[in-house]
């Protein structure tokens, strides 16, 4: 399939439901174009695992549809899951098992199995092929899985928590894996994760989450771009928004003052009694929540 | 993965050599296939819930049929290789003590039989209910019959020879087909499950 043929995303995710007795994954809208990395975030219980196991047709949907590289998931197209990289939260293979093993038991499940470049990647990793999965560290399990989803020519990664536990050395080492299995425009990665500063440095695309509903799906960029800090009292921030030019998107207040996250489609400049600031990813995340929260009648204590 | 479950079996099975040879009863040997047979079923059950291969291994290009049927070829497997290892045993004991072979083989293949008629009724079971609650299934669908035999054994009607000869001959096609009936239900369960 050359470029002008396939169709420009990898991942389609339309109205995607799921019901579960005491939680619910609503209408969820994804498109994850080829060549990108997309972070999906949210608080714990928001949905994200949901979804990737839906996209992985672990669950069974109660309402939607997922394409992936243009043709639609079901249980019987497994030759879908062939060009698809999988790292779940930790490494699922028997602790027993060293990387031989490891390595016969995918040379039978994957068809395009490549023991050389998974022993490369071993090698790259420092990883001893000699050891048990028992005795590596959890950051080796994390590399020892990335092994596994890079040695069968996927196109897609999805990766549901991974660099969860690990320290800021091996969380780096796994994000540059991921920007450089992307430089290959053929390539993308879905990967979730409440590590929102992990998501900042390395997506192309941020989706939030929150009580199973899909409150962004932007460019990271484009949203870093759009949002705000402002840091003043309220009625300066409320003056502010009535003249135009910002929208509060959220605001919360202590006894030193106010601070809202306002959207903008242009330059804001900081005046008198007003501090503007660069919005990360996660204080954007965290002030939707919150306002999101409030409009809903949860306890949120600003 | 399993090789610590062998070196339990070697145990076992050398526990058993030194209680037959004892008390010269080989029978024992015959009757730890069908516990040992559940007990690794089991224990396959276990790990993977432990490890969480299901939903691994079904993520990546493996249908669930195909899973299924692994665990089946698997334990079936098992099976066999413990029902190999009793034969030996049984085959030696009866050169040692000068019993007679073909009783103790048709002791061997009954034992097997038993194990697998058992497999095929707890493995959709354990599919159902997941592993943890089947243990407690398993332990009521057995126990219950055998003590309900027990406290009526007088009571009840005596199995002829003839009897217990006709049942040899039909139990195994009926573990067949049983275990047939086993794989189908517990695909169709598994197809339906959320991992």
């Amino acid at each position: 399939m050359n470029m002008e043929e396939r169709e420009n995303n990898i991942l389609e995710i339309r109205g995607l439901t799921k019901h579960y007795s005491d939680f619910t994954l609503q209408d969820l809208n994804l498109e994850l174009p080829y060549g990108c990395i997309m972070g999906l975030m949210g608080e714990n219980g928001a949905g994200k695992s949901t979804t990737i196991k839906a996209a992985l047709n672990l669950i069974h949907r109660d309402g939607g549809t997922i394409r992936m590289f243009g043709e639609d998931i079901g249980e019987d197209n497994s030759r879908l899951r062939e060009n698809i990289g999988i790292v779940m939260e930790g490494l699922n293979l028997p602790d027993l098992f060293k990387a031989v093993e490891v390595d016969s038991m995918m040379r039978g499940i994957y068809r395009n199995w490549d023991s050389d470049c998974f022993y490369q990647y071993l090698e790259k990793f420092h990883i001893n092929r000699k050891k048990k999965i028992k005795e590596y560290s959890r950051g080796m399990k994390i590399k020892l899985a990335l092994s596994i989803a890079l040695s069968h020519n996927a196109g897609l990664l999805i990766l549901d928590e991974p660099t969860s536990g690990l320290d800021p050395v091996v969380r780096e080492e796994v994000l540059d894996i991921l920007k450089e299995f992307v430089m290959d425009e053929s390539h993308s990665v879905l990967i979730s994760s409440h590590i929102i500063s992990d998501i900042e440095k390395t997506a192309d695309y941020a989706a939030f989450i929150h009580q199973g509903r899909l409150m962004l799906c932007e460019e990271k960029d484009r949203l870093l771009d759009e949002y705000r800090i402002l840091k003043g009292s309220r009625s300066d921030i409320m003056k502010m928004e009535a003249d135009g030019g910002v929208r509060v998107a959220g605001m919360r207040e202590n006894s030193f003052g106010a601070e809202a996250l306002v959207k903008t489609n242009s330059p804001v400049k900081s005046k008198e009694g007003i501090v503007v600031e660069a919005a990360s990813l996660e204080e954007i995340m965290l002030f939707l929540i919150k306002s999101e929260d409030r409009s809903c009648g949860n306890a949120a204590v600003y | 993965m399993f090789k610590p479950q062998f070196k339990s079996w070697a145990f076992v099975l050398i526990f058993f050599i030194i209680y037959g040879i004892i008390f010269k009863n080989v029978y024992m040997i015959t009757m730890m296939i069908s516990v040992l047979g559940l007990v690794s079923c089991f224990s396959s059950f276990s790990y993977d819930k432990q490890y969480r291969c299901d939903e691994y291994l079904a993520a990546m290009p493996v249908s669930r049929k195909q899973l299924v049927w692994s665990k089946y070829i698997f334990v079936l497997c098992l099976d066999l290789i413990l029902a190999a290892a009793a034969f030996v045993l049984a085959a030696g004991y009866a050169v040692w003590a000068g019993e007679p072979l073909v009783e103790l083989l048709a002791g061997v293949g009954s034992a097997l039989v038993v194990t697998v008629l058992m497999q095929a009724i707890l493995l959709p079971i354990v599919y159902i209910i997941g592993i943890d609650k089947a243990r407690y299934v398993n332990i009521v669908i057995w126990m219950v019959p055998w003590v309900v035999i027990m406290l009526f054994r007088d009571r009840l009607p005596q199995i002829q020879k003839e009897q217990i000869i006709m049942m040899l001959k039909i139990i195994p096609v009926i573990a067949v087909v049983l275990m047939v009936v086993s794989v189908c239900i517990s695909v169709s369960v598994f197809r339906k499950k959320d991992l």
